[in-house]
């Protein structure tokens, strides 16, 4: 009975003390929290439903070389892919992508938040390369390249890209 | 000059003459160090049930599949540490040893067992379906490509593999099936299991990944296991080995089946032994020297002599009574706490059934004189009573009672005992033969009221 108790208070002593260190359970902790790897941006869209597809702003970012028209963003649906969600923002200057940014990034477990953050810089200069959604998918990456495309499609639709 | 050979009749005028013996008398149980212990082992397993709620969001949860991953990730770390906890407790270190008292540590080592390997079985099953739910695909596909794209996978499935076979040739109804040595070695298997499934412990496991200080953590521990097994199961053996290099001087039969082996080694009044404990012994001849087994040591030490006595009832024990003089023997121990430490109380009652009384007659020479020991010796045939003499005698010398019960089980009840005893639950009783027989006494013990803590056990496996 006192061993019980004593291992019993002990786990608990474990619990609570691992759980204090790092915070609330309802505090996203830095790794596996919604990631959004774009800098801060005083005029970020949000993830517009359907209905409201002209979530378009003019971009404080400066607009890429070769072209004078402003550039427009706007973020892509939430797409469920096999490890997780995400969404991307595109933004797009006259005839051109120029910006590629993860707006969301949720994955079940951190494994699947690292073989994403090494699949999307790929995945990005692919879609910049290729001006549109037609990439060769990467191996062992396929779901991650599906719905990257798809999202970015999406964003690419709303603003009437093409 | 020492005398040159040994005298089974010898009583030692006082064990504590033996420096040895000083030794083994000042490493009584601790009960200070053994809440140490669990509290230590109570905060681990805290700290684990904590990892998998730490290292994500609770957002996590509600991504396809994050439920199971969660769960999964849960099983195997209990079962982990769980299987953590089991290599600690068989590297049979001496102060673990001591302090987890009846039964030793090998009896946690067996209660814990079946434990990690029906939970990290859990787990492998629960992450498969996470990721095919996740991944929107069949199990068995997923299974798939879990194994052959993830890192580390491959190793941690054979692991996975390993551990199950040795889990199901560990049920009691296969196991007594399969020679002992055999399972043995088998079962020796499960480090190489820990091995191959370390890495992807820490290279995919949600709370490894990214947090360094867990996965620094974690190897440390592991480590820090592998390094007790290391000490005390190889190489304070080696060491013990070396120092007193026992070696066989005489074999003489004792009764039916029953063989007592003679040794003569060095430094062996530096031997701390209690009377009560085994050795696992090793015979370096060249069908015996890769198996080990444990005998009890049935006279404490007459340096340079040392006896022990063995029934013949598997093919290692029957083939000891062939073994040639000047055989080399490595040993390894002294193991258990059946021993005049765990005593409780000032009087006691031994019970030994058959060859258990090999026990018993060490213990009885670390008793104090005049302790008046009450001593029962229970065995189908009149024959089968072996080393009764010499129990006869050190009973004697501690103005102590002998009792023999002798014939089948339908003749003799162990109740009767309590006739013989009355005062019986003023007693610590020490309970020493067969498992079957230790269950009945055991049981039969608590029924007369003798108190759990004044109960000490020592069951020989067939």
């Amino acid at each position: 009975m006192r061993r019980s108790l004593t291992l019993l208070s002990a786990t608990t002593v474990g619990f609570v003390g691992i759980i204090a260190m790092h915070g609330p359970l309802t505090k996203p902790s830095s790794l596996s929290a919604p990631t959004t790897s774009a800098p801060p941006n005083p005029t970020t869209t949000t993830a517009g439903p359907a209905s409201n597809p002209s979530t378009t702003t003019t971009s404080t970012t400066p607009p890429s070389s070769g072209s004078n028209s402003a550039s427009r963003s706007a973020v892509g649906t939430l797409e469920n892919y096999g490890y997780g969600q995400m969404a991307i923002k595109v933004t797009v200057a006259g005839t051109q992508i120029v910006g590629l940014n993860v707006s969301t990034l949720n994955t079940a477990e951190s494994y699947s938040q690292q073989l994403a953050q090494q699949a999307l810089p790929i995945l990005k200069s692919e879609v910049l390369q290729a001006q549109g959604t037609k990439i060769s998918s990467l191996t062992g990456a396929t779901y991650t390249a599906e719905a990257y495309a798809y999202s970015v499609q999406s964003a690419l639709d709303k603003l009437h890209f093409k | 000059m020492e005398t040159a050979v040994f005298d089974p009749r010898r009583t030692p005028t006082s064990p504590r003459t033996r420096p040895g013996a000083r030794r083994a008398r000042a490493h009584g149980p601790n009960a200070v160090a053994f809440y140490l212990v669990l509290t230590v082992v109570g905060i681990g397993m805290g700290l684990v049930l904590g990892l998998p709620m730490v290292d994500g969001t609770r957002s996590e949860l509600h991504v396809a599949g994050g439920f199971a991953m969660f769960l999964g990730s849960l099983t195997g770390l209990i079962g982990t540490y769980l299987a953590l906890l089991m290599v600690v407790l068989a590297s049979r270190m001496p102060a673990l040893e001591r302090m987890l008292g009846q039964g030793g540590v090998i009896h946690w080592h067996r209660r814990l067992a079946p434990w990690p390997i029906v939970l990290i079985s859990a787990h492998a099953v629960l992450l498969t379906i996470a990721y095919a739910q996740a991944a929107k695909t069949g199990v068995l596909s997923e299974l798939g490509v879990i194994v052959n794209t993830f890192p580390n996978m491959v190793t941690a499935t054979v692991a996975l593999v390993l551990m199950i076979v040795i889990g199901l040739i560990s049920i009691r109804a296969v196991r007594t099936r399969i020679p002992r040595e055999k399972w043995w070695l088998v079962h020796l298997l499960m480090y190489a299991a820990l091995i191959l499934s370390f890495a992807h412990e820490v290279v995919l496991g949600p709370s490894f990944v990214g947090h360094p200080l867990t996965q620094l953590s974690w190897t440390v521990a592991w480590l820090i296991a592998a390094a007790l097994v290391v000490v005390y199961r190889i190489g304070l053996p080696v060491y013990r080995s070396m120092r007193h290099r026992l070696q066989v001087v005489e074999v003489h039969p004792e009764g039916p089946g029953v063989t007592s082996i003679i040794l003569k080694g060095r430094d062996l009044e530096h031997l701390a032994i209690a009377g009560g404990q085994f050795f696992e012994w090793r015979f370096l001849t060249p069908s015996m020297w890769w198996q080990a087994h444990p005998f009890t040591v049935s006279a404490l030490p007459q340096p340079p002599f040392l006896r022990i006595t063995v029934k013949g009832v598997g093919d290692f024990s029957r083939g000891l009574a062939q073994v040639k003089v000047g055989t080399s023997v490595w040993v390894e121990g002294p193991y258990g706490s059946f021993t005049e430490f765990a005593r409780r109380r000032s009087h006691v009652l031994m019970i030994a059934g058959g060859v258990g009384v090999t026990a018993v007659r060490a213990l009885l020479e670390d008793l104090p004189a005049k302790s008046q020991p009450i001593v029962v010796l229970r065995a189908t045939r009149e024959e089968d009573l072996v080393l009764a003499n010499e129990i006869e005698e050190l009973v004697r010398h501690r103005k102590g009672v002998l009792h023999r019960l002798v014939g089948s089980r339908s003749e003799v009840q162990l109740s009767s005992i309590t006739k013989l005893v009355p005062d019986i639950g003023r007693r610590d009783v020490f309970v020493c033969g067969s498992e079957a027989f230790v269950r009945d006494a055991v049981a039969f013990a608590r029924e007369a009221g003798v108190a759990p803590e004044a109960l000490h056990q020592e069951a020989y496996a067939i």
